[in-house]
């Protein structure tokens, strides 16, 4: 099996199982301390941000609206997390970018998958995250007369997500 | 067609993006009854926002077709009050005719001020009944005398114009002279050959008298600035702030006395009898 069509083919379990710990178990963590819903456990966009590099940006951008759907039958928020991971998927290159300057790979080319270090993965990982918990929570809110909160939101459920995905950084070491 | 085949290719992500997008916003809209209420209302806010906004470029689009039909409007209220006085006349001994002033509501679309012998343009020709003679006035007071008529428009002698004096009185008393400009301040015009016995006190108000066929009495022009005699003379000089503002004139009334024909012939018959 050539090793492309085999990391296509983790991307998509990747996003199977991701998306399984998201509805099934993150979803259910209440912590003590966060009665006003403030902060969230927002795993399931790791499913997108390393996804295969070489999808093409159109298909990335499907996927994540799938994606993001299929979330929001769990959570009960049609349209949120689908239009939130949109834009994330769609900003997806400009990040991917950042972190691999010298190479010259782009998003889309055909590859093996690239190994990067545990600081790029973050740097990386860190820029979308943070685009989606933004336009996540504008979405919730969906008018910018609660700026303030959204930004508040946006940087508590950073935090907490950026843990979870740091965890699956150094334990699965994932290839993009 | 090939143009617009590369067009979407080239922009295909971009466009793939907005459509997704705009599903996203249609569900969030539809489905999640916090995020639709916010959505009303602030679709009731810009939907009220542009409406206002559109009328405002509407009432500004329309406002040349308002101030029209308020000069017409305005032309029949000066009818009636420049008729009215007569009325009581026919009740008084004299039993004079009623003087049968029409007003004509007219547009100035050219003006000078800067020469010694001005003239404006009005869009009122022949067609509307305006012939040579006729007097024009604004709402602050006389303006000009119509000087030569086309098909559609008119020629205005200014009264900033060295050759045209009117008849003006002061209101308080009566006293009655010619009000003529020096050819120096526009909004300064000098009422002469008014007798050095009569009253006079700076800030009298002074009118049209009455005295000519072309303006109706009591239109009010302005006040007394200054008060100085001619040397040499038995007469005042009367150099008096005007309140027309003949620099930015718009719209303007011509003064149409149907009475004149026959107030002409008598005095002319009068002339010959003598």
């Amino acid at each position: 099996m050539p090793a492309a069509t085999n990391n296509l083919r983790i991307g998509f379990v990747r996003i199977f199982l991701i998306l399984t710990i998201q509805v099934l178990v993150i979803k259910n963590i209440k912590l003590p301390w966060n009665d006003d819903g403030y902060g969230l456990f927002l795993f399931f966009p790791a499913a997108i941000i390393f996804l295969p590099s070489q999808l093409s940006r159109p298909l990335t951008i499907l996927i994540a609206f799938f994606v993001g759907l299929l979330v929001d039958i769990f959570y009960d928020s049609p349209g949120v997390c689908a239009g939130s991971l949109v834009i994330m998927a769609y900003v997806r290159p400009i990040a991917f970018d950042l972190i691999e300057p010298r190479l010259g790979v782009k998003l889309g080319q055909e590859s093996a998958g690239y190994n990067f270090g545990f600081i790029s993965l973050l740097t990386y990982s860190s820029i979308l995250l943070l685009i989606f918990c933004f336009f996540y929570f504008s979405f919730e809110y969906f008018t910018l007369y609660y700026i303030v909160d959204i930004l508040i939101k946006t940087v508590y459920s950073f935090f907490l997500s950026i843990i979870l995905i740091t965890l699956y950084i150094v334990i699965f070491r994932p290839k993009i | 067609m090939f143009n617009v085949i590369q067009f979407i290719l080239r922009f295909g992500t971009f466009f793939l993006f907005l459509a997704l997008e705009i599903i996203s916003i249609f569900l969030i809209v539809n489905y999640n009854k916090a995020q639709q209420e916010i959505f009303l209302n602030s679709a009731n806010i810009f939907s009220g926002t542009v409406n206002e906004k559109f009328n405002r470029v509407k009432n500004f689009v329309n406002q040349y077709t308002v101030a029209d039909s308020i000069s017409l409007e305005n032309a029949v209220l000066y009818q009636e009050r420049f008729n009215y006085p007569f009325l009581f006349d026919t009740l008084d001994q004299f039993k004079v005719t009623s003087l049968n002033f029409s007003v004509i509501p007219a547009r100035v679309i050219n003006n000078s001020v800067s020469s010694q012998h001005n003239y404006f343009t009005i869009n009122k020709g022949a067609d509307d009944g305006i012939y040579k003679g006729l007097g024009v006035m604004c709402r602050h007071g006389v303006v000009g005398i119509v000087k030569s008529t086309s098909k559609h428009f008119s020629l205005i002698i200014s009264i900033l114009n060295k050759d045209i004096k009117t008849s003006a009185s002061i209101r308080r008393n009566g006293y009655f002279g010619s009000l003529a400009w020096e050819g120096t301040d526009p909004q300064i015009l000098n009422l002469e050959d008014l007798p050095r016995h009569a009253e006079v006190k700076l800030g009298d108000t002074i009118q049209t008298s009455g005295y000519s066929l072309i303006f109706p009495k009591g239109i009010l022009l302005g006040t007394v600035k200054k008060i100085m005699q001619k040397e040499g003379t038995n007469f005042y000089s009367l150099p008096c702030k005007i309140w027309a503002d003949i620099s930015k004139l718009d719209i303007v009334y011509v003064l149409k006395n149907n009475a004149k024909p026959e107030l002409e012939k008598l005095e002319t018959n009068a002339g010959s009898d003598k």
